[in-house]
């Protein structure tokens, strides 16, 4: 089925519909469910209050950068003749750049920075051989990417400028490090790291990933963190209750709270911007959708 | 929904504009006839009346999933936790909550080895127990099973469940069908969508025939002319065992019932997950209950996870830890236990062998990419049902899991021992000249 045929589309309209009418598509007083087709999707983030890109699996082959109204339910490919899978993307706060994951060949992923306004790409390309970056996210005042690389054995955090050049090495531990995001105010850096054993969260500098912190302290998997809009709490994942679900805590670890509870899987959140509600993957029996909804 | 070759049989609608399907290599084959002269089951009835057989493609970590060491240095052990299982003093890792609740349903044995390192030729050893080269290519084992225990009603003896005839991007895997045997006991191909509507694309030789026009005999003639002549044009010289095996399929609605999960209940579909991992194993496990002789089901049709094309199999040069984490482990542990438990409630499980397995293993040692490479020097298999002894392990692997510590297991010992227990003897073994050498595995038989 493809869903962005006019029939498709069609249909998201008469979601959208269907939600005005029957109270915004609210199941409780706080959840809200985006989509309706089941399809196995991950990593949404707003591009602004009306509108989010996710990745959906468009086909077995390709992961698909698809980008969702609010209002209305429409949804289309950002890159409509797309066919290399590209996912993880991150948007600029001003909505302006778009960088993402982009598959070249055999396990070879490229990193790209889109410039929406002026419609130019850079990008960083993969290494030769097997090689990959991974979970790139803007600095707040956008003029610079985080992003994940592995070598040597150890995966660091690196930046660079919006023009994907001037690379440069902030977090370098042993173990695996991921899920880079900068506060709002642009001093502090929270990433996942393996240094201690399990996944676990930090936080450190962002100007230069000194003075790490241990948040999170779980023999559980605690994963992609995200700071809030302003920089007060971190939205994160965890399987410490026995599957995956999401998690909120103050910016300093502290109060953690749990905040979805399914038998199945919650993942990938990411802030909407009023700082109030996330959007995030829920799989529910047997099937992946987007949902929205309050943080307590 | 099923497509059988060009349309849908649950509403028997006229033909469709659908291209065939290349013949050749993923064309499907055939019937089989018990093989009277290689000694057909005497007696009591093969303790495996069906196997199952869970093809991981790509071939998973060893240490992130069933064999982890927590206590290997930081550089080989990777980031993931361990738990507890039913077994006990056996640990998984974390990504398998739900099938290490399970562990007492199954043996698991840690010293598997290869001699290959590349996926088509490791494919080829780990589902034929010989080397491609330098040939003839021998006989999957789902072919021996097959031919030895023939065609007990319109369904395949053998079928391939999945996305089509496995490979890497280069070639296919040679050993995917019937080797020396011929192209008559290649697997019956089953695609299966997300949705969990079906195709059989091999039915698609006959273009233009639907149930309704079976009935008339005239244009049925006709239409069958056409498509042994495409038959005859790629050479496929078995037309009378294709035609009856695709006839079988058209005309008996039952059979074509096995293929289609939408007469499982919404719950039952839904336990399975809404993935074409999920559905496959539905579609499996309702041939398992059609006692097809030997179904092997898929983890995905090529091999590479994050490749242009390809659709995410096992094989993760990069984003090892990621993957396992975000993808595969979380769908592998929501199907594999509601299998194994579907087929325990249906009373399946006592004569129907479930082999889980891969071509190799991967590196213990994380490599440069903080992921993990190809080792066939230690892996993994599962193995439940049809009698074996479960919940424990068989053999050990080293402090690191880089080399088994006790016998090592061989392709050749997963193939003797798979079709012993479905009933092969070794004179019917020798007498259909395969898996010659070959030892069974005695802790399973």
């Amino acid at each position: 089925m493809n869903w962005f045929s006019r029939a498709g589309c069609c249909r998201w309209v008469v979601v959208g519909l269907v939600w005005a009418v029957a109270g915004g598509g609210m199941t409780s007083a706080a959840e809200r469910q985006l989509t309706d087709d089941h399809r196995y999707k991950r990593d949404p983030v707003f591009v602004d209050a009306g509108t989010l890109i996710y990745v959906l699996q468009a086909r077995p082959e390709q992961l698909q950068l698809v980008r969702l109204k609010l209002a209305g339910g429409k949804q289309q490919p950002v890159h409509k003749d797309e066919t290399r899978s590209e996912l993880e993307p991150a948007v600029s706060r001003d909505g302006r750049f778009l960088a993402f994951l982009q598959s070249r060949t055999a396990a070879s992923v490229g990193m790209v920075i889109e410039d929406t306004r002026e419609q130019k790409t850079a990008e960083i390309p993969p290494a030769s051989g097997f090689s990959g970056m991974r979970s790139p996210a803007f600095t707040p005042d956008g003029k610079r990417v985080l992003y994940v690389f592995a070598e040597g054995g150890r995966q660091k955090v690196f930046s660079c400028n919006i023009q994907a050049g001037d690379r440069k090495v902030l977090v370098d531990v042993t173990g695996i490090c991921n899920w880079p995001s900068v506060s709002a105010d642009g001093r502090m850096l929270l990433f996942g790291s393996t240094r201690d054993g399990n996944y676990e969260i930090y936080r450190a500098a962002a100007a230069d990933g000194s003075g790490i912190r241990r948040l999170t302290r779980h023999r559980a998997q605690d994963v992609r963190p995200r700071f809030s809009p302003d920089g007060r709490r971190v939205v994160f994942v965890s399987n410490r209750d026995g599957n995956r679900e999401i998690y909120v805590m103050d910016a300093d670890g502290t109060n953690v709270k749990r905040v979805t509870e399914h038998p199945e899987r919650d993942d990938y959140p990411a802030w909407h911007p009023d700082g109030k509600r996330i959007v995030y993957v829920s799989e529910r029996k047997g099937r992946f959708d987007l949902w929205l909804r309050d943080l307590p | 929904m099923i497509n059988v070759g060009q349309f849908r049989s649950r509403t028997c609608g006229g033909p469709t504009r659908r291209s065939f399907l290349k013949l050749g290599a993923s064309l499907p084959l055939v019937m089989g006839r018990p093989d009277l002269s290689v000694g057909a089951e005497t007696g009591q009835g093969p303790r495996a009346k069906t196997v199952l057989l869970v093809w991981l493609w790509g071939a998973p970590s060893h240490l992130d999933t069933f064999d982890p060491k927590p206590d290997a240095p930081s550089e080989y052990r990777g980031p993931f936790s361990t738990i507890a299982t039913r077994t006990p003093g056996v640990r998984f890792t974390d990504l398998l909550p739900r099938i290490a609740s399970i562990s007492d349903r199954f043996a698991l044995a840690r010293t598997h080895v290869s001699s290959q390192p590349g996926h088509p030729d490791a494919g080829t050893v780990a589902l034929t127990g010989f080397h491609e080269k330098p040939g003839p290519v021998q006989p999957n084992f789902g072919a021996i099973v097959a031919r030895h225990r023939g065609r007990g009603g319109d369904l395949p003896p053998f079928l391939s469940v999945g996305r089509g005839v496995i490979q890497d991007s280069v070639r296919i895997v040679e050993g995917y069908g019937g080797g020396t045997f011929g192209k008559a006991w290649d697997p019956f191909q089953v695609v299966v969508k997300n949705d969990g509507s079906v195709d059989l694309p091999a039915l698609d030789l006959l273009e233009g025939i639907t149930p309704g026009r079976i009935s008339d005999r005239r244009k049925l003639l006709g239409q069958l002319d056409v498509a042994r002549r495409r038959l005859e044009a790629a050479g496929i010289d078995d037309w009378e065992r294709a035609y009856q095996m695709a006839y079988g399929l058209l005309s008996n609605p039952s059979a074509r019932e096995a293929f289609d999960v939408t007469r499982e209940s919404e719950a039952t579909r839904q336990r399975y997950g809404y993935t074409h991992f999920g559905q496959s194993a539905l579609v499996a496990r309702r041939l398992v209950e059609a006692r097809v002789p030997y179904v092997q089901l898929n983890w995905s049709q090529t091999v590479e996870a994050i490749t242009p094309n390809f659709d995410f199999g096992w094989d993760t040069h990069i984003y090892n830890f990621e993957m396992l984490m975000d993808r595969h482990c979380p769908l592998l542990d929501r199907v594999l236990p509601e299998l194994m438990n579907d087929l325990e409630d249906r009373g399946l499980l006592k004569d129907t062998l479930v082999v889980v397995i891969s071509e190799f293993g991967r590196t213990p040692k994380i490599n440069p990419r903080a992921a993990r490479d190809h080792w066939p020097q230690c892996y993994f298999s599962l193995w439940s049902g049809a009698g074996v002894p479960t919940g424990g392990t068989i053999g050990q692997s080293d402090k690191l899991g880089e080399h088994p510590l006790t016998t090592p297991i061989t392709p050749l010992m997963v193939g003797t021992t798979i079709t012993e227990l479905a009933g092969l003897t070794t004179q019917d073994r020798a007498g259909l000249n395969v898996l010659s050498g070959g030892t069974v595995i005695d802790e399973l038989v």
